[in-house]
């Protein structure tokens, strides 16, 4: 399981504390995030574990906590 | 240049009068004198920049003065970039200040940006950014970007052009809101303090010569006082 950490305006979108099944990639970690969280569709963020963005073709080893954080609009 | 002005900051070992030299022959563009930007302005000036250009269109509310600290109850309604620019010529008369009361957007960015070496975002919305990003990959300059969420703060360093690209990061979605201070609240030492993160940013850029694609992407909880950095 990835444990999923979101930030900003998401926190008011989405649960707390929230887990999905683990993903092989990011390319899958996207899609299964937006099938889980359908408002993410809607909303820009990028997605990092253990102080590292993750790009689109990485892969996961498994079991990543995933930080899911929007760009704060507030200024 | 007056040197005792500058004294305590040329004294620093990493600093001298070079990059002091270096930092008065630069120019940075503001958008936004709000929560953010009037903090920037106000640290920038102090530092010695050369020129500044300050770009709001937007008027003094009330609501504005507790975290705008060029502001006051006597501005109300007055344009900020016009109050600003009175403050802040008389304050730091070697920087060489310019207001321009307009709001940006996607047609007049460029033209706004085009005689600086860095821009600095004191905005407090998605699609400004996304115009910020296009003018500066454009234009081959780099950009600071900071964002205020209630009690979080951000703050990270954009250059389009060498890869690093806020329309790359966060996607195409314009249009949205929802995040702004109005809407969800902010305490004044927030914005300032990702202010001063983006001016000691500046500093290194302009200053030192650091490359804009050495900084990470910096996250920071002000009540739990929590820092996170991500690495791209």
């Amino acid at each position: 399981m990835h444990s999923l950490i979101f930030y900003g305006k998401l926190t008011t979108l989405c649960p707390a504390a929230a887990s999905i099944p683990t993903q092989r990639s990011v390319a899958d970690l996207r899609t299964t995030l937006m099938n889980t969280f359908p408002v993410l569709n809607n909303e820009p963020f990028l997605l990092a574990t253990a102080g590292k963005m993750l790009q689109a073709d990485d892969s996961l080893i498994g079991n990543e906590d995933i930080s899911i954080m929007p760009p704060f609009s507030g200024g | 240049m007056n040197f005792e002005y500058f004294q305590r900051q040329m004294a620093l070992p990493d600093w001298g009068v070079q990059a002091q030299m270096d930092l008065q022959n630069k120019s940075v563009a503001i958008v936004g004198m709000g929560g953010l930007g009037s903090w920037i302005a106000l640290s920038l000036g102090g530092c010695g920049v050369g020129k500044i250009n300050l770009i709001d269109g937007d008027r003094i509310s009330i609501s504005n003065l507790h975290r705008q600290p060029l502001f006051g109850p006597n501005h109300v309604n007055e344009l900020k970039t016009t109050v600003a620019l009175g403050r802040l010529s008389e304050q730091f008369p070697h920087t060489q200040w310019e207001a321009i009361p307009e709001f940006l957007t996607s047609e007049n960015a460029v033209s706004l940006f085009n005689t600086h070496d860095l821009v600095i975002d004191g905005s407090d919305d998605y699609n400004v950014r996304l115009w910020i990003d296009d003018a500066c990959k454009a234009l081959g300059i780099p950009w600071i970007f900071a964002g205020i969420f209630q009690s979080e703060i951000q703050v990270g360093v954009f250059h389009p052009i060498e890869g690093r690209s806020f329309r790359q990061w966060f996607g195409e979605k314009e249009g949205l809101e929802g995040g702004s201070c109005q809407i969800q609240g902010v305490l004044p030492p927030i914005p300032a303090m990702a202010a001063q993160m983006q001016v000691a940013i500046a500093l290194q850029i302009l200053g030192q010569g650091k490359s804009p694609l050495s900084y990470p992407f910096i996250h920071g909880n002000l009540q739990s006082f929590q820092f996170q950095t991500l690495f791209p």
